[in-house]
């Protein structure tokens, strides 16, 4: 073979046609506006229910203080919540304490997160080998669809006939307490992971795995080097609705069973609520979502890491 | 056509470089039908009807056709993905069976890994068999190929920032790094707009002048067939069969030098495939889809 004389792509050898761009105001505006923009939103928007908390914009209804509290009052008690350090005398309410949301917010931790290894670590297995083998996704599947189909909730009550609620669970040289809360997470959360992965196996583009045997692919090449690399971002998408689902289930798991043992910040919601603990209430909510966006950004960031090319197909 | 047969035999005694039909039968198809299984409407559709075909060692062969006659069928048996139903097909005397390290594919739509650079890409038939080529020689290997279609710079590109003809020029590449015996090219450059198209017709004709490669190339389009190959197999529509082979009697290179639609023989021949094809191409068209 010889060199291809003519190279029309390439790109030539011209060093004034990319030049570094220099950072003018107005270039620093259009880059930074969308955060500017953001950051002035949320300062109307806390500034908007400061003002309504205290009746003070005329048109709006008068919410009463029991049920919507003052955006300075929630900032308070989610300071105390998770800091510490309050001076709970001015206080009217009892539930707040030092590290109130802290410490709800670690038993929540430790049900959601090891939930969410387990549903993520048997998913994946799981979705490749229903996706790989005809035989397993015909004897999977039946049960795979009917339960990600069905509200999960639905199955509580059988949960708390087999499991009960309460009690603890060994493994590991570990103690799980009240392991109910572990199935619900699971159950919702499990699902998502597994379809994703198996739609990943099953759609993996045929002109590649043509291309792999042409090349000389054996099965087990052809699954390591063309179906897992396919299915890596669809296995990310599946993680990062699953995420999402698994905090759902928490918060429901803690509703329901949380009084038992737990507690957790689904409790906290909760209980605090039912007490007319509205700061509290709200400053444990505001925890949960921070903690959500943190979650779904990140896993965000991660796809596209992790998956660079599908990022340029999608824009 | 037929008279002609004893002018091309000449040239090719005499050194040139025109068509290789003394030389050894390298591909021999003999009755071969062949087709595929529907899967949804589980129907099994036959592509192929009798195809006896031989290609030697050395020879450009194109395959020319209206789209959907069973083209990519052919080249499927070829490269050891598909099973003839009836008749054979051997390579080198021994029948196919799987695919191999001998024959390397071109795909239409490159069909190249977009989690892995140019590079990696290049050199994955050497991953991918034992061919007893060290790690860093396979890497030396696929440098050069890359250099050699004129990628030199995009080694650690990964493919969506290539473009279309580039990314061809990535499936060019991986399908040459193993100097295989047969190049097999399935519509390489359907995909690709006129202006690269051409660029690399000229770059794949200056290829396989220097190296004597054998091509199973795959086009509609019969300017193309004119252009690069030795030989041209023009089959029909529904189910496919061999209408004629057709010499290509025009001296190399072709496309390098000159305007090769001004030659005489250029506007013959193509009138000629233009009449073989006229009805298929036509009929095809007003046929349900």
């Amino acid at each position: 073979m010889t060199k291809m004389d003519t190279q029309p792509e390439a790109p030539a050898a011209d060093q004034e046609r990319i030049r570094e761009a220099r950072w003018t105001p107005a270039r620093l505006w259009r880059k930074g506006r969308y955060a500017v923009i953001t950051i002035i939103n949320l300062m109307v928007f806390f500034t908007i229910w400061e003002l309504w908390a205290r009746d003070l914009i005329p048109f709006l209804p008068d919410l009463h203080v029991l049920v919507f509290p003052t955006f300075s009052e929630t900032m308070e008690t989610f300071k105390i919540g998770w800091f510490g350090g309050g001076n709970l005398e001015g206080f009217n309410n009892k539930m707040l304490a030092d590290f109130v949301i802290a410490r709800n917010f670690w038993e929540t931790l430790k049900v959601y997160s090891v939930s969410m290894l387990v549903s993520i670590g048997l998913g994946i297995p799981i979705g490749l080998l229903m996706g790989g083998s005809k035989w397993a996704d015909a004897i999977l599947s039946p049960y795979v669809w009917t339960l990600s189909s069905l509200p999960r909730i639905a199955i509580y009550p059988i949960l708390v006939m087999i499991i009960g609620i309460g009690g603890s669970f060994k493994m590991l040289g570990l103690t799980f307490e009240d392991p109910i809360q572990y199935w619900i997470v699971i159950l919702t959360a499990i699902f998502p992971v597994i379809i994703n992965t198996w739609a990943g196996v099953k759609t993996t583009d045929q002109s590649l795995i043509n291309a792999a045997k042409v090349f000389g692919a054996n099965r087990k090449q052809l699954y390591r080097k063309v179906v897992l690399p396919f299915t890596l971002p669809f296995v990310v998408t599946g993680v990062q609705l699953s995420l999402s689902r698994g905090l759902i289930g928490v918060v429901l798991a803690e509703f329901l069973t949380g009084a038992v043992k737990l507690g957790g910040v689904g409790w906290l919601i909760f209980r605090s609520a039912n007490a007319f603990n509205a700061p509290l209430t709200y400053a444990s909510l505001m925890s949960l979502a921070i903690f959500a966006l943190v979650l779904v950004q990140g896993t965000r960031a991660m796809e596209a890491k992790i998956a660079p090319w599908r990022q340029v197909t999608k824009a | 056509m037929v008279e002609r047969a004893g002018n091309i035999s000449e040239q090719s005694t005499a050194g040139k470089n025109v068509t290789t039909q003394n030389s050894n039968p390298l591909i021999v198809t003999e009755g071969m039908t062949c087709g595929y299984e529907l899967e949804r409407e589980r129907k099994l559709l036959t592509a192929l009807v009798d195809i006896s075909l031989t290609v030697h060692e050395g020879e450009f062969m194109v395959l020319v056709g209206p789209s959907g006659c069973g083209k990519t069928t052919f080249i499927n048996v070829i490269a050891g993905l598909l099973k003839p139903w009836k008749g054979t097909a051997t390579f080198d005397g021994k029948p196919i069976e799987g695919t191999g390290a001998d024959r390397s594919m071109v795909f239409q739509d490159y069909a190249i890994l977009p989690w892995r650079t140019v590079e990696q890409n290049v050199a994955l038939p050497f991953e991918l068999r034992d061919l007893n080529v060290s790690k860093e020689e396979a890497r030396q290997r696929a440098r050069t190929v890359i250099q050699n279609v004129g990628l030199d710079g995009f080694e650690q590109s990964f493919p969506h920032e290539l473009s279309g003809g580039m990314k061809q020029r990535v499936g060019i590449a991986r399908a040459m790094v193993t100097q295989p015996r047969v190049l097999l090219a399935d519509e390489p450059f359907g995909a690709l707009d006129a202006m690269t198209r051409e660029v690399l017709q000229r770059q794949l004709e200056t290829l396989v002048m220097d190296s004597k490669q054998t091509v199973i190339f795959i086009t509609h389009s019969i300017d193309e067939a004119i252009s690069l190959g030795d030989r041209i197999a023009v089959i029909s529509h529904l189910p496919g069969r061999i209408r004629e082979i057709v010499d290509v009697d025009m001296p190399r290179p072709r496309l390098a030098e000159g305007e090769i639609t001004s030659h005489p023989r250029y506007g013959e021949l193509r009138e000629h495939l233009w009449d073989l094809v006229k009805d298929e191409a036509l009929g095809a068209r007003s046929e349900p889809e």
